[in-house]
């Protein structure tokens, strides 16, 4: 696959999400209105303010599990929100960004439904967003999601070694990595071959060579509520 | 720390025991992972809870909070059992073969379970817990006197520090490990394995800790079990080894160093008191009278002093380290003199014991620095009452914190409040330029990154102006209690610069005071009122002039301007680690000390020093004292007047030169298990502080276990956190985690409010059902264990209920740290 990758590896992350945190400051999002519904896990989900959300799951086999698990737009090679948005406002570049032009995208316009075309055909979670919650009403936007944070690639008023999605930068365990796909692919079996054999029988590369956003998960994906 | 971050890397066994470091030092998961990845290391994580470190261990253990010490005594004990000790290490390195007086006794001697040698059913006498002497030797009159040690031939000498060690821990058995911790047996021993294997020459294991360790009635001899159980493997003074405090501020580590407790001046000398002892300086242990120097400077403690290896005593010098910083305090005074403007302790005056005073009506005024005590203090409520009695109070900090809204917290009438508040606007520590000081000793040097808003300033210069006009207050007074501040060197010596910030580092490094040049580090420190030097440790940080806390060198440069060839992460010319830039303390011990093998490190693939027969080679660390000295010259626990790491402590901490296992002061439990009643249940030298109730051991109106943390989205008090939106978002409010069959016997489900209460006040809290708290299977019994989050308070943004409305005012018995990890609550639906 040609392109940029960015490898999540699960393994490594320890659920302190500076990354949330980076995406929502790069961005200049706002915070969300949430509350304490028992899990670590808050906002609960994807919204128009939180791009990426660290999902916390607690399973038991052997042992105890505590799996986290940075959800967010998974840029895929042949995306088709961009192929069924009617207003043609979402881009695919060629290093493999998808991002949204916000200048061109209406949600209220694209469609009388809650449900918009481009989550509707997303084959993950209905990813992008256009809702938020906030001092207890809800603020409706354009469709928002992860853009990869193209912007940083070649912004010179970044230093050179910070050209890198602001969640790649902030991950403290060095969980994500960054850069060429196909490196980083073989990269992520390599690693799970060596997690195979140190504890990890399940480990596996998810979703796969279809996308520019992969993880490195330590279990079955259903574990981590991913059906797809 | 022993050694320092970076250092984790090189570990083959991590243990995460009393910290969580993937919660509260997430950095640290840098280079626990880069050990895990590069080395296979195996990650141990011993907690009440299954945390979000334990996630990423390969073997997780619960354990009880505030059984830590039978855990560790075990695993000693397991070490001891099954030959898996550095017997080299130890015969070389420790004081396994120092004999030990006759008179002392252990706690499992009988007559006086649970309890040494030496208690008269109040106190110890300490007498008992000491070497066998033979004489006291002094070369001549002016030389300083060196005591001479009986040593054993060898470890089974039954009156050797080993074996007294081997006889206190002998009834830690896995069985009673499980008795007391909750903690299976099976995984207990499993632990053991892995961990104690670190024994051989090659494999380190570091231990990482924190809060949980510490804030207990017996932190203090916590540390110590770890300490030994180090010692034994031989995992001291090597790479990816030693015992490392994660420290839970920035810079507590450079407050700790510069004096902040209250028993210390700066550089670890410790404070005097009112006793007789201390109302003079004197010169040093050869005084004719009993002078502060005198108590203070060691005699060495040699078994041959004719013979090397050697005590290298490195406190000896105390006495020029001392008069350094009384010269930089108050340079146009004769020592003699401004020691006695030296305020003299005459009682504990740490935390709790402050805002005691404050209830009880003895202080009067209260300065609070970047600090939140009404969230962060033990015992809330009642810290709370204190700040009522104060007649002013001055609050620096970023935002109005609960401690300076205090007057205005739920359920108090404003107007019954007569302390009037002053709260000044602080600065961020990217507003102000100035040195930070890790964990790991390290040193950084920071610039200002922007001005504060408003009106906000550099605490530096708040202190600085405070000062002037104090001492513009003080100018005309002829009475003779007014000197120390007539004289105070304030805020530092004009010829060392122009900035103020870099003017007080200077200060702090040392200069000559007849010409004002800076000395080179703390070797050239005097004892004779011609150097001063505020703080030794930090001698050495402008060596040449130049700024070493500010080098960015990213390479890992070692000894001589050399990358170090396997690369152990020592980075010798990134900011200034203390003392002398030494990222490992206690290096000496890395390698073999005597014989055909001199010099050569334990472990080849990562060794911190090398001694290649006439020099130690470049591109290591710096050498832990006297560079120029073969291994076999000195002992390798330099700081030590007996140069030796202390299996037993001589002369003891409050509780034992040994520690032993008790429970905390609020139990779930009757009687110590360990003695089967018949000793002590609870540390006997506890301090209790009058006026605070603890439930009773055993009390059925709180059955459950509790503890408090930290979490990662928000910072101690809440102050900065819970001000910014994006944190607060992801931790919205405070909750109380227990288990599915705790929440079942009690009717609650996950997100439900809850009623905590002990002893001290109730909160209401939300409740997090999880899967990663256990009831405990101990004793006979069934043990539940609760824990709360402690960062909320009733100020807006974000206001929650505090945590440590319920922990005790209750301190360790040699430090007084609070005992926040182990208390005892009930529950309720709310």
């Amino acid at each position: 696959m040609t392109g940029i990758r960015l490898l999540i590896d699960t393994s490594k992350c320890i659920g302190c999400r500076a990354c949330q945190v980076a995406c929502q400051q790069w961005h200049s999002l706002p915070s969300e209105d949430t509350v304490f519904t028992g899990s670590y896990q808050n906002p609960p989900d994807m919204s128009a303010a939180n791009l990426t959300v660290t999902k916390f799951v607690e399973t038991m086999d052997t042992k105890l599990n505590w799996l986290f698990f940075k959800d967010q737009c998974r840029h895929c090679h042949e995306p088709p929100c961009v192929e069924h948005c009617p207003l043609r406002a979402i881009i695919r570049q060629a290093d493999g960004v998808v991002r949204i032009d916000s200048s061109k995208c209406f949600p209220t316009r694209c469609s009388t439904q809650q449900v918009k075309p481009c989550q509707d055909e997303c084959k993950y979670d209905e990813i992008p967003r256009y809702k938020y919650a906030k001092d207890g009403s809800i603020v409706v936007t354009k469709m928002r999601k992860c853009d990869f944070c193209y912007d940083r690639f070649n912004n010179s008023a970044l230093n050179a070694h910070t050209r890198k999605p602001a969640c790649q930068i902030a991950c403290p365990p060095g969980a994500i990595s960054f850069g060429n796909a196909d490196f980083l692919m073989a990269e992520a079996k390599d690693r799970v071959s060596y997690l195979k054999t140190h504890g990890f029988p399940s480990a596996r590369v998810y979703p796969g060579d279809s996308t520019h956003i992969i993880w490195l998960l330590i279990k079955e994906k259903d574990l981590y509520g991913q059906s797809e | 720390m022993t050694n320092h971050w970076v250092d984790i890397k090189n570990a083959d066994v991590i243990l995460i025991m009393g910290s969580n470091a993937a919660e509260n030092h997430p950095i640290a998961f840098k280079w626990i992972m880069e050990a895990k990845v590069k080395r296979n290391a195996t990650i141990i994580s011993i907690d009440p809870r299954f945390t979000r470190s334990s996630s990423k261990a390969d073997i997780y253990a619960p354990m009880r909070s505030g059984t830590d010490i039978a855990f560790l005594g075990g695993m000693i004990n397991y070490a001891i059992n099954n030959g898996k000790i550095n017997s080299r290490y130890l015969k070389d390195c420790t004081n396994a073969l120092h004999l030990v007086r006759a008179d002392f006794e252990t706690c499992r001697a009988s007559g006086h379970p649970g309890r040494f040698s030496g208690w008269d059913g109040a106190k110890y006498s300490t007498t008992s817990w000491d070497y066998q002497y033979d004489a006291v030797y002094q070369p001549n009159l002016t030389s300083s006197a060196i005591q001479i040690a009986k040593k054993a031939a060898d470890l089974n000498d039954p009156n050797c520090v080993f074996q007294r060690l081997k006889e206190q821990y002998s009834i830690y058995t896995p069985g009673m490990v499980e008795r007391i911790c909750g903690t299976p047996q099976a995984l207990f021993q499993q632990i053991c394995e892995v961990y104690c294997n670190t024994y051989q020459d090659h494999l380190s294991a570091t231990q990482l800790y924190a809060m949980g360790w510490t804030q207990h009635t017996k932190g203090s001899q916590l540390i110590r079990t770890a300490s030994i159980l180090q010692l034994l493997l031989g995992n001291i003074g090597v790479a990816g080894g030693g015992i490392n405090a994660l420290r839970g501020w920035h810079n507590v580590q450079g407050s700790t160093d510069h004096g902040l407790l209250f028993n210390l001046l700066t550089g670890y000398n410790a404070s005097p008191q009112n006793i007789p002892k201390h109302a003079k300086l004197g010169v040093g242990p050869l005084d004719p009278i009993d002078t502060y120097l005198k108590d203070q400077t060691p005699l060495a403690v040699d078994p041959d002093p004719f013979n090397p290896p050697v005590s290298g005593n490195w406190w000896a010098n105390r006495p020029k380290y001392v008069i350094s910083m009384l010269k930089a305090w108050w340079p146009s005074v004769a020592v003699d003199t401004s020691y006695e403007y030296l305020p003299k302790r005459h009682k504990d005056l740490s935390h709790i014991s402050i805002f005691e005073d404050m209830l009880n009506g003895l202080i009067k005024g209260l300065f609070v620095w970047g600090s939140n005590p009404a969230v962060a203090g033990p015992n809330a409520g009642r810290e709370g009452s204190a700040l009522d009695k104060l007649k002013w109070m001055v609050v620096c900090d970023l935002f109005e914190t609960e401690t300076a809204a205090f007057w205005k917290r739920p359920g108090i009438n404003p107007a019954t409040i007569g302390t009037e508040v002053f709260l000044l606007p602080g600065a961020a520590f990217f507003e102000k330029k100035g040195s930070l000081t890790n964990s790991g000793r390290l040193a950084q040097w920071k610039d200002q990154a922007c001005d504060p808003p408003g009106d906000g300033g550099d605490e530096l210069e708040i202190l600085a102006d405070l000062g002037e006009e104090i001492k513009g207050l003080y100018s005309g007074s002829g009475l003779a209690k007014d000197k120390p501040i007539q004289y105070l060197n304030w805020p530092y010596d004009p010829r060392l610069s122009t900035d103020l910030t870099e003017g007080v580092a200077k200060e702090i490094h040392g200069y000559v005071l007849a010409t004002g040049a800076l000395v080179t580090n703390f070797t050239a420190l005097k004892d004779d009122g011609t150097t001063a030097c505020g703080n030794w440790l930090y001698s050495g940080t402008w060596a040449g002039g130049t700024n070493q806390m500010a080098n960015r060198d990213p390479r890992d440069v070692g000894t001589g301007g050399v990358i170090h060839p396997t690369g152990i992460g020592i980075y010798g010319m990134w900011g200034y680690s203390w003392p002398l830039n030494r990222r490992i303390v206690y290096n000496r011990a890395s390698v073999y000390q005597t014989g055909p093998d001199e010099g050569a490190p334990l472990a080849p693939d990562k060794w911190v020093i090398k001694w290649d027969g006439g020099k130690y080679i470049n591109g290591g660390d710096v050498v832990d004292g006297y560079a120029t000295a073969r291994p076999s010259a000195y002992y390798p626990f330099i700081m030590r007047n007996d140069g030796v790491g202390r299996l037993m402590a001589v002369k003891g901490l409050a509780e034992g030169p040994f520690p032993e296992h008790y429970e905390p002061k609020e139990t779930p439990l009757k009687a110590n298990p360990l003695t089967n009643g018949r000793g002590p249940l609870t540390d006997p030298c506890v301090y209790v502080y009058p006026g605070t109730v603890f439930a009773n051991p055993g009390d059925p109106n709180y059955p459950i276990v509790a503890t408090t943390y930290r979490l990662t989205e928000h910072f101690h008090g809440g102050g900065l956190t819970r001000n910014l939106p994006w944190l607060s978002q992801l931790m919205p409010e405070p909750f109380v985690e227990l288990s599915e069959e705790l929440a079942l016997a009690k009717g609650l489900r996950n997100g439900d409010k809850v009623i905590v209460s002990s002893a001290r006040g109730a909160i209401t809290v939300r409740a997090c059902v999880t899967r990663r708290f256990k009831p405990f299977q101990m004793n006979g019994q069934v043990v539940h264990q609760v824990g709360l989050p402690w960062h909320w308070g009733f100020a807006a943004p974000s206001p929650g209920a505090s945590a440590n409305i319920l922990t005790p005012h209750i301190g360790d018995a040699n430090t007084r740290i609070p005992e926040y990890k182990a208390f005892l609550v009930n529950l309720k639906k709310g």
